[in-house]
């Protein structure tokens, strides 16, 4: 399934995210809480570094939500597949609505129902996995040794969902264009350069759809 | 106070995560925007690639991990497989850090 394969690469990520908060003078269910209340494992990451150095949690705050503002545009992106949907998916999906399941579910050209049971058997999945691996971060700390590199893997399963959804030449400069930008813009902090290449992909790859007359490749 | 933290980070990432579909879901948008939104897709993740590789918080990205996300690129492309994909590339880059590249 789908969603497992998705999973994998963020086993490591939990895991540091596990032992972040274990090595942290938080307490370890008030962090695991974090998985939960948040669901989101960049935001949750940023939110502990940044309070277990003694930072203020005003600003802590601010860093933590400006990294989870990209979701903003999954939001966007997604509200037209939500038209046929009852009201209390839409109120619910949005809670699990994290990086790879929106991977996952936006190319999906399915019928309502369809697609609606899709999106709540895969965001269950990653929710469940998400609580477990976190748990077991911060209860078995590093398991898995750091020269392994798991997670390079990250990046590596976003290219692949990234290119084995081109199938348009408009999504190609979008592409191509965000992730140029986001690279220019690396440098600035809370994820502020991979929210001005979201944006910047967006508008090359529109601007491409109007040159190009909308042409399918 | 931690918890208060954490408490307002959820509930920012929810309202980040729903106030579009909440909003928008029932009105049919404008050409151009809709045009917009299928973009929004390959942009993001295409811009988290990079930023997972060359943000603020990335580790240090040399030849075997250029080597590795080319390759990873290429048999995405060629198989259309996700786990061929992930497996193309930390093979790669295995490899060229094995062998001291």
């Amino acid at each position: 399934m789908g969603s497992v394969s998705l999973f994998v690469p963020a086993i490591p990520f939990a895991m540091v995210l596990g032992v972040a908060i274990g090595e942290s003078s938080i307490n370890n269910l008030l962090g695991w809480s974090s998985s939960w209340i948040i669901f989101g494992g960049a935001s949750q990451l940023t939110l502990v570094t940044i309070l277990a150095a003694g930072g203020a949690p005003l600003s802590a705050m601010g860093a933590a939500l400006a990294v989870n503002s990209r979701h903003l545009m999954y939001s966007a992106a997604l509200s037209p597949r939500f038209a046929d949907q009852p009201r209390w998916f839409r109120w619910l999906a949005p809670y699990v609505l994290i990086d790879q399941q929106f991977a996952l579910t936006e190319p999906l050209e399915d019928d309502a129902d369809d697609w609606r049971r899709f999106y709540l058997t895969s965001g269950a999945v990653f929710w469940t996995f998400w609580q477990t691996t976190v748990a077991l971060g911060i209860l078995l700390g590093p398991l898995v040794p750091e020269s392994w590199g798991l997670d390079f893997a990250v990046p590596l399963m976003f290219l692949g969902l990234v290119v084995v959804a081109l199938n348009r030449w408009p999504a190609v400069v979008a592409a191509v264009g965000g992730g140029a930008a986001a690279w220019l813009f690396a440098g600035l902090p809370n994820s502020l350069g991979l929210l001005a290449g979201g944006l910047v992909g967006v508008v090359a790859g529109t601007l491409a759809d109007r040159g190009h007359g909308g042409l399918e490749r | 106070m931690t918890l208060l933290a954490i408490v307002v980070v959820g509930i920012g990432s929810y309202v980040f995560r729903s106030v579009f579909i909440l909003a928008l879901a029932d009105r049919t948008p404008p050409e151009l925007v809709s045009k917009a939104l299928r973009n929004v897709g390959p942009a993001v993740l295409s811009a988290l690639v990079a930023t997972d590789l060359w943000g603020p918080n990335a580790p240090t990205v040399g030849a075997p991990e250029l080597a590795g996300v080319v390759a990873a690129g290429l048999a995405a492309w060629r198989t259309r497989n996700l786990i061929a994909s992930v497996v193309a590339g930390m093979v790669v880059r295995w490899v060229l850090m094995a062998i001291g590249v």
